[in-house]
């Protein structure tokens, strides 16, 4: 019910910015659908529309409305959504429907300061998420170095469809903080980087994972506190001659579960003509896995399953291919066409797999397609 | 016995936390001396392939997806999501 109230309120948001179209500018409007299946029945299919618009000339609402539906949603997790379902219903077949908002405006204040604020809406049948998100974003030289801070409070509500059908709510907290600085290192590079911190404390668990404990099956309990932090750098370089770019990133995350984790990221995008663009990524990650070690020494009543993937060491490879036209190419042997003169449409495929044995073998392929207008 | 044990990881990590706050103001000071770059002189920087997750649309999508097998924090705002995201 409240997810249709909040669509309602989206609906009047995008008629007054449509009313608004003519006295004021669109700056951004996206129509993304994307189709992810793993090497399990799993399937996700998402459809989301984004809308960006300058108000006033220095204020820029922003819109973003998804769709997700689950079909066969794994035990665990689905690879999107993070959708899972009760072990009960694990022999019949399980369609899943997701819903999430997101609503924001930002401000330019004195020409070299800018707010910015969203509210986060998410609703599944067994899970609900709101969010507020505060920013403050400061330039200086010129805006050849900018420092970004942003905090956010996180609710949610995490449901448990018990065995007569009735949902059982227990509720988690999650605060964040996180600052970025970027500095233009040169008229076709810069570096970024930054430091994030996170807390999170209430029910940490997955209500329908077990644990199996000698000949108990017992549900999975882990600590109700954790804190998280995570340091990265970013690099990005234009390469004239080659009419391209390349990104590389690297972030380092760790917790007081001990988990500590490594990640690399490779980008490369170039010019096939002035309207075709051709994006290739590479991402490697490594994680040692969880140890509870001085939480589990003071509360021996803490288990998890073993086969939770986001529990224990991991390795993931990520691997992305992608084009992006320009419909400008079209609109020039066809003036009505002209209307699509700044649109673009992407396409993009994506692997995301492992190479642990047989039965951790884990695999899902991601396609994405946008449809974007700016006017 | 809990508390100082508890007193003692939340110790060990604000430790490694405070060491990454000091490299990156490091990093951010040596930076400061940087040649400025001109407003005109950035049409390269604001090239749609130097920001590609504009070109191919944010990169939600995949953040959910590595958010669902990788516990280490992710690089975006994070917000919430199944029962699968709990952790």
């Amino acid at each position: 019910m409240r997810l249709r109230e909040v669509g309602a309120a989206a609906a009047l948001c995008l008629g007054l910015a449509a009313m608004n179209a003519h006295a004021d500018q669109i700056d951004y409007s996206a129509y993304p659908y994307s189709a992810f299946s793993e090497n399990r029945p799993t399937k996700v299919a998402t459809t989301a529309f984004s809308l960006v618009k300058t108000l006033f000339e220095k204020t820029r609402v922003m819109l973003d409305i998804e769709l997700d539906q689950t079909t066969d949603a794994p035990l665990e997790s689905d690879g999107t959504t993070g959708a899972s379902r009760p072990a009960r219903q694990s022999k019949s077949s399980f369609l899943k429907n997701r819903g999430q908002i997101i609503a924001g405006v930002q401000r330019d204040l004195f020409g070299n300061t800018e707010v910015s604020g969203s509210y986060y809406f998410s609703q599944e049948v067994d899970y609900s998420s709101q969010s507020v998100v505060g920013g403050l974003t400061q330039y200086f030289a010129e805006k050849n170095f900018t420092i970004e801070l942003t905090g956010q409070y996180q609710m949610d509500s995490v449901g448990e469809i018990r065995d007569d059908g009735s949902l059982l709510n227990r509720g988690k907290e999650v605060h964040k903080a996180s600052l970025r600085i970027t500095q233009l290192l040169s008229p076709v590079s810069f570096v970024r980087m930054g430091v994030d911190g996170q807390r999170d404390h209430g029910f940490l668990s997955d209500p329908y994972r077990k644990s199996i404990q000698g000949k108990d099956t017992i549900q999975e309990r882990v600590p109700s506190m954790r804190f998280r932090s995570a340091g990265w750098i970013e690099c990005d370089r234009f390469l004239t001659t080659l009419a391209a770019s390349w990104s590389v990133e690297y972030r380092y995350a760790f917790d007081d579960w001990n988990l500590a984790s490594h990640m690399l990221w490779f980008k490369f995008n170039k010019y096939i003509t002035p309207d075709w663009i051709l994006t290739t990524q590479y991402r490697y990650y490594i994680q040692s896995g969880i140890d509870f070690g001085d939480y589990a020494a003071g509360n021996p009543g803490y288990y998890f399953a073993p086969d939770d993937p986001k529990l224990k060491d991991g390795e993931y490879h990520f691997i992305g291919l992608g084009v992006t036209c320009y419909l400008r190419a079209f609109c020039r042997n066809h003036p009505t066409w002209d209307f699509l003169r700044r649109t673009s449409a992407a396409l993009k495929y994506s692997r995301y797999f492992n190479d642990a044995a047989a039965e951790n073998a884990y695999a899902g392929n991601l396609l994405e397609s946008r449809l974007s207008f700016e006017f | 016995m809990k508390a100082a044990l508890q007193a003692a990881t939340l110790a060990a990590a604000a430790s490694r936390t405070a060491v990454a706050y000091a490299a990156l103001a490091l990093l951010a000071l040596a930076l400061g001396g940087c040649a400025v770059v001109k407003p005109y002189e950035r049409e390269k920087l604001a090239d749609p392939i130097m920001n590609p997750d504009d070109a191919l649309g944010k990169q939600s999508v995949e953040l959910k997806l590595f958010s669902t097998r990788e516990a280490g924090i992710g690089g975006g705002s994070g917000v919430g999501g199944g029962c699968g995201c709990a952790k």
